[in-house]
């Protein structure tokens, strides 16, 4: 996956197993073919970093690729190839489950483009390679949500059971609806109206993603290639980015490919502009060529920079949480990482609602945590 | 080598830093316990067991911990971890070892590389018998009772078949006895060790019976399934045979298939290899002396065809 010329792996240092784990896994992932060389302590720590960050099923996919399988021990054959099966069985559950949402929705005659772990795998791009999905995510005009959530409720799709609180934080506020669960399969639909959430201020019209969309058979769409970029880079930053290395292997891959489509970048940057997705785009830009080395021409990133990056000493600030919270936080232990996830997850509040909304959101959700820990310890 | 052959104070000490790296139903599982009472508990049961001495990959690694360093002095808790992953919430300190018996079981389902069942499995003369029951009809006890009377014991809970050859591979932790069987097996095996008993779990009282030496001698020799006998307990009933029809038999295992659909193809072929060449019973028994004489009878009637080496049924 290293391409020539791609700035060099962070350097690897001596920390406790899970946080060593995590750093090799940043370079094995990127240059697969290293891990024939690692040590049986150091697979040790590298694969099960791969397993708890769901990114064993396309490492075991990367190797085979490059035929150099037989060259692991046979316990780490017998783990890869175990995801790779496992991977395997989730692919086949949610094309069923894409399946399903297309034929439920098929009467409606609205433009249906499928988001993330789904749209990569509808549309048989790198990212779906080896990859574990949780749900089905969809976008659908944000006129037609109505009509959308009503068919899919009486198509045997169950609302989540939610106190009035969160029902207005997301009905008000978010991008999506609250999160539909099939009656009888217990698989989980997120429906989208736009791709970020409104409240934060910047407000993306879901029928100019879906104008731009690309088709993919059935009556089934997938956003554009920069929309997709612009949405996996959104997802990754201004959500809260730990342990996310996947994610950012996600943007890596698709940039990777898109890349080499001519006039791409230019697309990609000018399309960031207008929807008020710089700063998201600047950051996925920096964090993929900085971690997994993704190769993005030098003049494209010095233009992001110049338009859309914040001054430098938060840059640097930023630098420090991504690099603990993806690299560090991918080790599910605590030191920098965790105070690099906490701190991104109060970052990813902080940019997505106005101050006002967010002390009150912060009071609420307090509230009704307490309420319920007292509610569990009175059972 | 066995656990047993290395002195206790370098496994104490080799358990709460690398771990020890058991080899158990073709893995090679890092287990390794930061609790010293848990420790104890594991040189009684696990002595015979086979271990890899030398460094290497490990197929899983599990962690027994303390669940927090304040829970290591105040309210004593454990986690257990697989990989890194935390398996359950927080259990009190007296039943640590639950865990690790339930996280050995979660790993060893969890490699799609082999289908397995929630099933009991017994040897004797190179036939396997596989006991397929849900929790609580009394398979482990059954099994406790075969293998007092010379059947060799592969597992208690989980049967393992191999991918490459449809072979059942031995993973023969310790035999799990809950409520009244505990007193049952001490009566009829007054010479077996039987762990201090765990009480007030979420399945009453439990104690683990160490399987016999030879058992464990033979963990990593594999054996051919030859019958199925599917136990159900009923107090005070008579003893009742009925053989199941095919279809009966793939809906059974199917339905006792831990990993099942996440092995696919080859858990289906599986399946339906089964179905085809071992015999089925569904047994209805009040006493424990009538569900092993019962599969003992059956057993006898079993032999393997020469010609086909498949299991096949003679007439008594």
């Amino acid at each position: 996956m290293d391409t020539p010329g791609s700035p060099p792996a962070p350097p690897v240092r001596t920390a406790a197993p899970a946080v060593r784990g995590a750093a090799l896994l940043v370079r094995s992932m990127r240059d697969p073919a290293s891990i024939t060389r690692l040590d049986a302590e150091a697979l040790n720590d590298v694969l099960p970093a791969a397993y708890r960050n769901r990114l064993l099923a396309r490492l075991e996919h990367d190797l085979a690729d490059l035929g150099i399988l037989q060259g692991l021990p046979e316990a780490a054959r017998r783990q890869l190839a175990s995801a790779r099966i496992r991977a395997h069985v989730n692919a086949v559950t949610w094309r069923f489950e894409i399946d399903r949402v297309r034929r439920a929705l098929a009467g409606l005659g609205i433009r249906i483009a499928l988001l993330k772990g789904t749209a990569y795998l509808r549309a048989g791009l790198p990212p779906a390679r080896g990859r574990f999905s949780v749900d089905v995510d969809i976008l659908v005009p944000a006129a037609d949500i109505g009509r959308v959530e009503w068919t899919l409720i009486n198509g045997g799709w169950l609302p989540a059971k939610m106190n009035a609180y969160d029902q207005h934080y997301y009905r008000d506020w978010m991008h999506q609806i609250p999160p539909l669960t099939h009656g009888e399969r217990g698989t989980e639909l997120d429906v989208h109206h736009t791709i970020f959430p409104p409240v934060s201020g910047i407000r993306i019209d879901s029928e100019t993603l879906l104008a731009d969309a690309t088709p993919v058979g059935d009556g089934l769409w997938v956003l554009s290639p920069s929309d997709m970029v612009l949405h996996a880079a959104t997802h990754l930053f201004q959500e809260d980015p730990a342990g996310r290395l996947r994610d950012l292997l996600d943007l890596h891959d698709l940039l990777t490919l898109f890349g080499q489509q001519p006039g791409f970048w230019e697309g990609l940057t000018e399309r960031a502009g207008r929807l008020g997705l710089g700063r998201p785009l600047y950051y996925g830009l920096r964090y993929a060529a900085d971690l997994t080395g993704t190769a993005i021409p030098a003049a494209v990133l010095a233009r992001t920079q110049a338009a859309f990056a914040p001054d430098a000493v938060r840059l640097r600030v930023m630098d420090w949480l991504v690099r603990n919270a993806i690299v560090a936080g991918t080790s599910g232990q605590g030191g920098s990482g965790a105070v690099a996830r906490f701190l991104l997850f109060v970052r990813s509040h902080w940019i997505k609602m106005p101050l006002g909304v967010l002390l009150r959101h912060a009071v609420v959700k307090s509230c009704h945590r307490m309420r319920e820990r007292n509610a569990a310890r009175e059972r | 080598m066995q656990l047993g052959a290395v002195p206790e104070s370098a496994l104490r000490a080799q358990f709460r830093a690398a771990g020890v790296r058991l080899l158990l139903a073709g893995l090679c599982i890092n287990l390794r316990i930061d609790v010293p009472v848990v420790i104890e508990q594991i040189l009684q049961l696990y002595g015979g067991y086979p271990i890899e001495p030398g460094p290497g990959t490990d197929d899983v690694r599990v962690h027994l911990k303390y669940a927090s360093p304040l829970r290591r002095f105040i309210g004593r808790r454990t986690l257990v971890f697989a990989d890194g992953a935390a398996l359950y919430r927080p259990m009190p300190l007296r039943h640590a070892y639950l865990m690790i018996d339930s996280a050995l079981d979660q790993c060893v389902s969890a490699n799609v590389a082999n289908l397995v069942l929630h099933a009991a499995v017994v040897e004797r003369g190179g036939l396997a018998a596989i006991l397929p029951a849900p929790s609580g009809s009394g398979k482990s006890t059954i099994c406790a009772g075969l293998v007092t009377r010379g059947w060799r014991l592969l597992s208690d809970e989980l049967a393992v078949l191999r991918a490459a050859d449809g072979r059942l591979q031995p993973f023969p932790l310790p035999i799990t006895l809950k409520n009244e069987s505990i007193a049952l097996i001490r009566q009829l095996v007054p010479d077996a060790y039987i762990s201090p008993v765990f009480t007030g779990t979420i399945r009453g009282d439990m104690a683990f019976l160490r399987p016999p030496a030879d058992s464990i001698a033979r963990s990593a020799e594999t054996a051919e399934p030859a019958l199925i006998v599917s136990p159900t307990y009923q107090a005070g009933a008579p003893v009742t045979l009925r053989p199941l029809r095919k279809s009966e038999t793939f809906r059974l295992l199917a339905a006792s298939g831990i990993n099942y659909y996440a092995t696919q193809r080859f858990g289906f072929d599986t399946v339906a290899g089964l179905v085809d060449s071992c015999p089925a019973w569904r047994l209805s028994y009040g006493t424990l002396e009538q569900a092993v004489d019962a599969i003992e009878a059956l057993l006898a009637r079993v032999r393997m065809d020469p010609t086909t080496s498949r299991p096949a049924i003679t007439n008594a």
